[in-house]
């Protein structure tokens, strides 16, 4: 069994020998422990400490279960096995007392063991069944695929108009990056507008690799731009449509998640740069709008209280934006024709923050 | 003229049947079909009764064709003799035991014979019964109607039959009706009727389903003894004719033979207050009847012979109702609350209650309430009646049940069932649906509601408790064993030993229900002693001598007590679970 699993599994049973309540102790998740690591440019967990104690049936049965997931492991690692989180939801079903009562039950405990133990779910053998991002540009990886042999590609001349479609599991003994000739990396929010810019051949044009993130993105989307940025020195710009929530996928880029904080290291990249769509290029590109809903609203009121837009830059942006009430996508740039996005929009901004 | 007054007065009675169909129930289909059940089925009762005879008794609902329904009835009840069947159910009998002071559930002959004449009315089929008592040697099968023109039966055959019983009475009528399920259906009828004579055995067949119910409890209740009647019941209209067949009689002895509760003493001092010393009854006047009258009315007198009553019976009552409704799975039932007898104008009365609640009854509706006179449910007419207008005007809020709208049924999992039992119950109507809001019986409707309400209160606070101390048990009984299983199989080690942890996370003496049983368990590290005192419509006390670490008992308390009241121990709050520190006041009693 994994040292790190076992020493959790030898210390609930100690503390009971011993004759002690049980307890397992672990960095609290909450916004309120959340702290900003200069050293690293991400934010992190505080020193927080939550102890859950099986005095009470509540943190009984959590530590039960996550006996129960660690015994899971254990399991896998014996049969060389992997299972989605989805698989070991149902599969709790035969655990008795240990059964989860939803997915989300099972996905935050994964979560709470990779908090206790700093091991990664990848290496305890469990994975998200989400598909990673789609990739299009000129870099040469190579991947371990199943029959255990390195299978190297081109991501630009080796794929079809979808892209190279990331695993779930991008660390380096799945992936290793090659070579590349590319100037900078554009994660872009929308399918949309990734088909977009591989249509204009904007990957060519401008020496650059498309990510499409699909939405707020995924850990191994922001593990691979996170390793991209880090072993091949590239920059990392952000393109996503104009609300707060697109907002909030840039965050998680750059800075990390409440709920990952733990692996912010690994995950998030500070340097990365946002590019648009801002509340400014509303005005300034004279761009067709929607209204704000209420929830925008909250959301971007939220966000003026978020430390992770507690810069003059997003202060800004947000104000801005309740400012003029209006939220624009990033296919509103068709106003000016299928062109304009690439010939015009992104160089002129591209320029502007620095990257070309 | 002499030829037409037969002939209009045997026109009037069918007449009266028809105008009054309302009056006696059957003014529908669907009635109709209930009354005739409702009316042969509290006849066998009431026959029963009568011979200490435990009832068997067996319903059959035939659908013959579209709208026409076979009904029959057969009990174990010692029949009626031969020469008598014909005018028992083919004349309309008025009142025939009106002057016998002692509960009985039916007006003895109207309503059957209203229901044959029902039958012969809408489907013109004659009735037919089967009789054998215990002096003769055969059945009799009669087939016969009522001659509406000369209220008089008509017996188109009688002859004998071997019936292999040894007494009993067959009734089977075909007539028009509508059968219903749910409320106010002949299969809510007998469950009910079951729950009020639980010494009763019904087999129901209905075109559907066939149901059994079988008696809980084997001994027949008392036979209710005829009294005199109370003078606080008497009219004084009857006081004046009572008094007119007596003239020569000295008033002392006219009052104390003919009412009960009055010793010649009582009577003396009546007669004295009264002024009546020196009167004779032939030369009474008006007034001085007045006078009697009013002094009788206000002087405080025994109150009436409870003898006469024959109430279910606590422990019968709770039999009978947690087996009737066992399938609901209850969490509790109440002790039956009894209280009486009262008295409403001279006639003497009994209340008796229970409330069963949880489980699978309805938490988001009205509390069903199930209401009987003299053992007979009553399904119509519920808003009119005094026992739901009763419960209606309790103020639950204080028993932990909420009611929306004030004097209306309050919200909750709960099944009242509420027994008057009386030598004269004041119903609304002839149809005998809902019993009067006399203020008499709302009063004593009231006390006996609160001590129900006192119990619902109880097992509302213990259900919220209870999910609490199932947490803290399933904790130290399943979660952490599991955990230290779980733990030692990872690891290949042996279990670790729990004990310790169990004390230290629960650390209290743990009172727990199980199974109709109160257990306490030590869960500290000390030997304990303490009194538990459990507190309901009752008042019960265990005392637990030298409780070692670890050591569970199970204590004396009868199921009943433990369901319907609070429970207290002689220790600080936070040693306890499941359980309340014994108050100073109770502590010293």
């Amino acid at each position: 069994m994994n040292e790190k699993l076992k020493d959790l599994v030898k210390k609930i049973y100690d503390e009971m020998a011993a004759g002690q309540v049980p307890k397992v102790e672990l960095k609290s998740r909450n916004k309120e422990n959340i702290v900003f690591d200069n050293l690293s440019g991400v934010w992190k967990y505080g020193n927080n400490i939550v102890s859950r104690y099986a005095s009470k049936a509540s943190s009984a049965k959590s530590i039960l279960k996550m006996l129960y997931i660690m015994d899971f492991i254990d399991e896998m690692d014996a049969g060389g096995k992997t299972s989605t989180l989805r698989e070991m939801y149902y599969i709790s079903e035969g655990w008795n007392l240990g059964k989860f009562e939803s997915q989300d039950e099972s996905d935050l405990m994964t979560e709470d063991l990779e908090v206790i133990t700093s091991l990664l779910r990848e290496e305890m053998r469990l994975r998200p069944e989400e598909s990673g991002a789609s990739v299009i540009g000129n870099i040469t990886l190579k991947e371990m695929n199943r029959k255990g042999e390195w299978k190297r590609l081109n991501c630009r001349d080796d794929v079809g108009d979808a892209g190279y479609t990331i695993p779930y599991n991008v660390e380096p003994e799945k992936i290793q990056f090659e070579s590349h000739d590319v100037d900078f990396v554009l994660a872009i929010e929308t399918g949309g507008m990734f088909d977009r810019l591989v249509e204009n051949r904007f990957d060519e044009k401008m020496r650059s690799l498309l990510v499409h993130v699909k939405g707020q993105p995924s850990r191994s989307t922001k593990r691979l731009i996170n390793r991209l940025n880090k072993e091949l020195n590239v920059p990392i710009v952000v393109f996503t449509d104009g609300d707060p929530w697109s907002f909030r996928i840039f965050a998680s880029i750059a800075y990390g998640a409440i709920k990952t904080a733990h692996i912010s290291d690994i995950l998030a990249t500070p340097s990365s740069e946002f590019v648009g769509i801002t509340a400014t290029d509303i005005t300034r590109y004279d761009l067709p709008t929607d209204k704000l809903s209420d929830k925008d609203v909250e959301a971007l009121n939220a966000e003026l209280e978020d430390p992770r837009f507690n810069i003059p830059f997003w202060k800004g942006e947000i104000t801005e934006m309740l400012r003029l009430g209006r939220k624009a996508e990033q296919q509103a740039l068709a106003k000016y024709g299928l062109d304009f996005v690439t010939d015009k929009y992104l160089p002129e901004k591209l320029r502007e923050i620095g990257t070309i | 003229m002499k030829q037409v007054i037969p002939e209009r007065k045997a026109v009037s009675i069918s007449e009266f049947f028809d105008k009054n169909k309302q009056m006696l129930g059957f003014d529908s289909p669907q009635k109709a079909l209930f009354m005739t059940v409702k009316e042969a089925v509290d006849n066998s009762l009431d026959a029963c009764g009568d011979f200490g005879i435990m009832p068997e008794i067996t319903v059959v609902v035939e659908n013959v064709e579209n709208d026409k329904f076979r009904v029959t009835v057969a009990d174990n009840g010692p029949g009626i003799p031969r020469r008598e069947v014909a005018d028992s159910f083919g004349k309309m009998l008025y009142g025939s035991r009106f002057h016998i002071v002692r509960q009985t559930r039916g007006q003895q002959g109207l309503g059957i014979s209203a229901a044959i004449m029902y039958a012969q009315k809408t489907t013109g089929q004659p009735t037919e019964i089967w009789t054998k008592t215990k002096d003769d040697l055969t059945g009799f099968h009669f087939v016969m109607e009522i001659n509406i023109k000369r209220n008089e039966p008509d017996v188109h055959k009688v002859e004998p039959f071997v019936w292999n019983v040894e007494t009993g009475l067959r009734i089977s009528l075909i007539l028009k009706g509508k059968l219903v399920s749910g409320k106010q259906s002949v299969e809510e009828y007998i469950r009910e009727t079951a729950i009020a004579n639980p010494h009763a055995t019904f087999h129901l067949s209905l075109p559907d389903k066939k149901i059994d119910l079988i008696r809980s409890v084997n001994e027949s209740p008392v036979i209710p003894v005829a009294v005199k009647p109370h003078p606080h019941g008497v009219e004084l209209g009857e006081l004046m004719s009572i008094f007119r067949e007596n003239e020569d009689a000295p008033i002392e002895k006219v009052l104390s033979e003919n009412f009960s509760r009055v010793t010649s003493q009582t009577a003396k001092e009546i007669i004295g207050l009264a002024n009546l010393k020196s009167a004779k009854i032939s030369s009474m006047t008006q007034k001085e009847f007045e006078i009697l009258w009013n002094v009788m009315r206000n002087y405080q007198f025994m109150e009436p012979n409870k003898e006469c009553l024959s109430p279910i019976g606590e422990e019968a009552l709770y039999k009978s109702v947690s087996n009737a409704f066992d399938d609901l799975h209850p969490a509790y039932f109440s002790m039956p609350v009894t209280k009486g007898p009262f008295v409403f104008s001279g006639h003497p009365f009994t209340i008796e209650a229970i409330a069963v609640y949880g489980g699978n009854i309805p938490k988001e509706e009205p509390v069903k309430v199930m209401r009987f006179a003299n053992r007979v449910p009553l399904l119509y007419q519920p808003g009119s009646c005094a026992i739901t207008k009763a419960i209606s005007t309790v103020a639950w809020n204080q028993y932990g049940l909420s009611q929306p709208v004030k004097d209306q049924l309050p919200i909750g999992p709960v099944i009242i069932v509420v027994h008057i039992a009386s030598t004269k119950i004041p119903y609304t109507s002839e149809a005998k649906e809902a019993i009067a809001p006399v203020p008499e019986i709302l009063e004593a409707l009231d006390i006996v509601l609160k001590g129900i309400g006192r119990q619902i209160r109880a097992m509302r606070r213990k259900e919220e408790h209870k999910s609490h101390i199932e947490e803290k048990f399933s904790l130290i009984e399943q979660i952490l064993p599991a955990i230290g299983s779980k733990a030692a199989s990872i690891l290949k080690l042996e279990e670790p030993d729990i004990r310790p942890i169990i004390s230290k996370v629960m650390g209290v003496i743990a009172f727990r229900e199980e199974e109709g049983k109160l257990t306490v368990t030590n869960f500290t590290e000390t030997q304990k002693s303490f009194a538990v005192v459990l507190k309901g419509e009752r008042e019960e006390r265990e005392n637990v001598k030298n409780l070692r670490p670890f050591e569970k008992i199970t204590l004396r308390f009868s199921r009943e007590m433990i369901d319907s009241s609070e429970i207290y121990a002689g220790l600080p709050d936070k040693l306890l679970l499941g359980a309340y520190s014994l108050p100073e006041v109770f502590k010293n009693e």
